[in-house]
Order: structure tokens, then sequence, then C-alpha cells
């Protein structure tokens, strides 16, 4: 009889365990709803299509990865052609990391100060600024006077003139970029846009080019540091 | 006999607590939950929720992905370490991967963080908020301070990462992002501080009441370049000259 009453004692707390984790479970998954109840209808839209995007985005570099995967595997058992692979990654990695000198269509801005001077010179924060707007027009590779532009590469002024990568470099300020030329050109011409603002004081030059030619990386020991990272496997 | 209904005492006994809490859990889901009058549904509300479930459904979908993606990964990293060849040029690969941005990476450096200013009477609110350009130049100090890798809101910092305006939000790289903006830098904790801390463009955004908090870290986990390289870019060729 004893182990009777157990028995029922186990089953009803078993019920009791289950309704509580069912709770739990449906809580939490409210919890993950009830973030985007205080959110507006556009944010949520937008959002969502941020998502998709997102997802887009990983589709595609699935499908590139999975023909990469296909090559390498045809290519197993074959040394030489494995290394051809390799090599190929390699070329393609260092091309956009800026270790090679590239050339491909784009545009040359050139920048100044004014002569006269009146409405004030130009500053790292106008140059910046041109570069920044050239980078969100899908731009493929950027320098300024000679030093290509890495992530990390920084411009500041120092009393006439700019530091760039660690170098001094003079204005006027020619800024190299391979792009679709007129996306760059319209970016920086919108009404009201960058151009608009600084004409006052800054001489903007742009010039379409069909061969633009963009150096590498002058120093990578000293301009691409990476001894305080280690990469995450 | 007297077991029997002494069982029954002992069920009931537990089954109304369980009740009992199943039925306070429940109301605890809010509007969602048992608040919510049975048979009235706001077709705004259901609207909101069909959204969040959209949204909800596509993060999952965004988490699948991304395993299967780290999965090839692993499957191709696999195959090449399999064939015992050009082991220097797959060192080299990886060097020249994390420099750029294309690996996740982890040091010390700082994060900022960086958030609009409360709107106050006789101050043009284009001075509350962040600008694209103030979070360039914040990047630029960094880089001065000789930062070895950046992110902002998680998207990594190549070098033709752009930062634009759109409305009240940033664009970083491909996404959109609005305040806060959260900026890691892999360098030197001191030297970040010390310089970004009072270089002029911090001094100027704090006159104004902009939220710009410094921390130093001593560890940081830098995110890679999230869109894939392989179809970053076109028609550019190496010069060989």
């Amino acid at each position: 009889m004893i182990s009777g009453k157990n028995i029922s004692i186990a089953a009803v707390l078993l019920i009791l365990g289950i309704m509580l984790s069912w709770q739990y479970k449906s809580l939490n998954e409210r919890k993950a709803v009830i973030e985007y109840e205080n959110k507006r209808e556009e944010q949520l839209k937008e959002e969502l299509q941020n998502e998709k995007a997102n997802n887009e985005l990983l589709a595609i570099q699935i499908e590139n990865l999975r023909d990469e995967i296909g090559q390498y595997q045809a290519a197993q058992g074959d040394i030489d052609q494995n290394l051809a692979l390799l090599n190929k990654e390699l070329d393609y990695v260092k091309m956009i990391a800026g270790f090679y000198p590239v050339k491909g269509k784009g545009v040359i801005v050139t920048m100044d100060s004014k002569p006269s001077g009146e409405y004030g010179k130009m500053t790292e924060n106008d140059v910046l600024r041109v570069i920044n707007e050239m980078r969100a027009a899908d731009i493929q590779a950027i320098s300024v006077n000679g030093e290509r532009l890495m992530a990390t590469s920084e411009i500041k002024e120092a009393g006439g003139y700019f530091i760039i990568n660690g170098r001094q470099v003079l204005p006027p300020i020619e800024i190299r970029a391979i792009a679709d030329p007129s996306n760059v050109e319209y970016a920086l011409n919108m009404t009201g846009g960058l151009l608009k603002r600084i004409e006052a004081y800054v001489d903007v030059s742009i010039k379409k080019s069909d061969e633009v030619l963009i150096p590498a990386v002058r120093n990578i020991g000293t301009v691409v540091r990476t001894d305080l990272m280690i990469p995450v496997q | 006999m007297k077991d029997k209904i002494y069982k029954t005492f002992i069920l009931i006994m537990f089954l109304i607590p369980g009740l009992i809490i199943g039925a306070c859990l429940g109301s605890v889901t809010g509007r969602y939950g048992g608040a919510e009058m049975p048979g009235v549904v706001n077709p705004e509300t259901e609207r909101h929720n069909e959204l969040a479930e959209l949204i909800l459904a596509e993060k999952e979908k965004n988490t699948e992905l991304k395993l299967l993606l780290k999965d090839l990964e692993r499957t191709k990293a696999d195959i090449i370490e399999g064939t015992g060849t050009g082991e220097e040029l797959r060192k080299e690969l990886y060097n020249v991967k994390l420099a750029a941005g294309f690996t996740e990476a982890e040091g010390p450096g700082i994060t900022v963080k960086l958030d609009d200013a409360d709107y106050r009477k006789g101050i043009s609110p284009g001075f509350l908020v962040i600008h694209d350009s103030d979070v360039t130049a914040v990047l630029n100090e960094l880089n001065n301070a000789g930062a070895q890798a950046l992110s902002v809101n998680s998207e990594r910092i190549i070098a033709i990462s752009g930062i634009i305006c759109t409305g009240p939000t940033i664009r970083i790289n491909r996404s959109r992002y609005a305040v806060p903006y959260v900026i890691h830098a892999i360098g030197e904790p001191e030297k970040l501080h010390y310089l970004l801390d009072r270089s002029r463009i911090v001094s100027l955004l704090r006159k104004y009441g902009i939220t710009v908090e410094i921390n130093k870290e001593k560890e940081l986990r830098m995110p890679s370049y999230r869109y894939g390289i392989s179809s970053l870019v076109t028609g550019l060729e190496v010069d060989t000259n």
C-alpha cells in the first residue's frame, strides 16, 4: 500500500513538473514576442526586411562556399591542383585586403583649400567626410596621395599637412577609388550633398577614369599591425 | 477504502497549487497571455503579432544558416588540411584574413558607447543627435591611437566600409542601425582611452550632452566581416606592372 501511495504522489509531482516547465517555455516564447510589442509597425517592417536581406546574403555565401568545397573535393589527391586553388584564393583575398596594387574603372577626386582662404581652410574632417561618402558608394579600393587606405588608416591634420598611414602628406589631397564612377559622382554631388556644404572653402574636382591605379599598402609591417590580435577559431 | 480517500486527497492537494501556479505564470505573459479577453482580437495587435512572428522566424532561419555556414567552413578547412599540402599558403591566407577583417579576432582594447543627447529647448536637434561624420571621426581617432581592428554595432569595419546617414539611422556596411552606437577597438587600451578621451571630437560631442562612454577591456571579441568576400569585388584586377 505504501508503494501505491508513493506512485500516486510521484505521478502528481510529475504532472506538476510538466505543467511548470510547459508554462515556463511558453513564457519564454512570449518574451520574445513582447520584445516587439513596443515597437511601431514601420520599425517592425524594416526589421523584417533587414532580417530577410541578412538571410539572403547568408544563402549566397553558403552557395559560394559549396562551390569552393566542390572544387577542393574535385582536386583531392591532385597536389598541383590543390595548390593552384589555394593560390587563387590567397591572391583574391590579398587583392581586396590591399596587399596588391590594383587597377580598374573609377574616379580621382582632388581637393584643396580655396586660395582666398576667406571662409576657412580644408580640415581633416572635410577629407574624412569625402572619403566616407565615397566608401559608402560601393567602392572596391581606395587610396589618398599614394597611401592605400585600410580599415585602420588614420587621417590626421598636423599644421598645414596631413598624416596618413603614419606618413606626412601635403595638400592638395588626391583620392583615388575604383568604383562605378557615376555612383561616386552622384553621391558627392547630390543636391544638399557634401560638396555643396564645403564648396565655400574647399575646391573639389571629380575626374572619371577608365583606368585608375591604386597602390598596395606601403609597408605591411607598420601600417597593418595584428600583434595584439589572435584569430578566433 | 481509507487509503483511497487519502490518495484522492493528496491528488487534489497537489493539483490545486499546480493549477494556481500555472495560471499565475500564464497571466504574467501579459497582453498576449491570460489578460486579454477571449474572443476580442484587435486587428492592429494581430498584425503586429504577425510581423513579430515573421521576424522571429527569420531570426531562427538566420541561426540555422549561420550554423550551416560554420559547418561548411569547417568542412572546407578539413578538406584543405587533409591534403597536407600548402601549409605556408594556408598560414599566409590566415594572416591576410586576420589583417583584413575576414576572421573573428580577440584581443585587448576599448569599447565606446555613443548615444544621442536628450532634447533641450533652444538647441537645434541637429546638435543633439549623432551623425555619420561623428562616428567616422571617432574611428579616425582610434586609428590614430593605433587601433588594429574596429567594429560598430557588430559590423566589422573593413577598408571599404562606409558609414552613412539614412534618415534617423546610419548604414554600416550593408545594414542599418539606430542609436546607441557601440564601437569596439582592439589595440592598447591605455593609449586608445587616453587619446580618444582627450580628442576634439569627443569634447565637442560631450559639450552638447551626447553620451560618450569609454571603457578599457582586457579581452574583446571582434566579429568578422559578415557579408562574405567571394562577391565583394568585381571589375578589379591586380596591376602587374
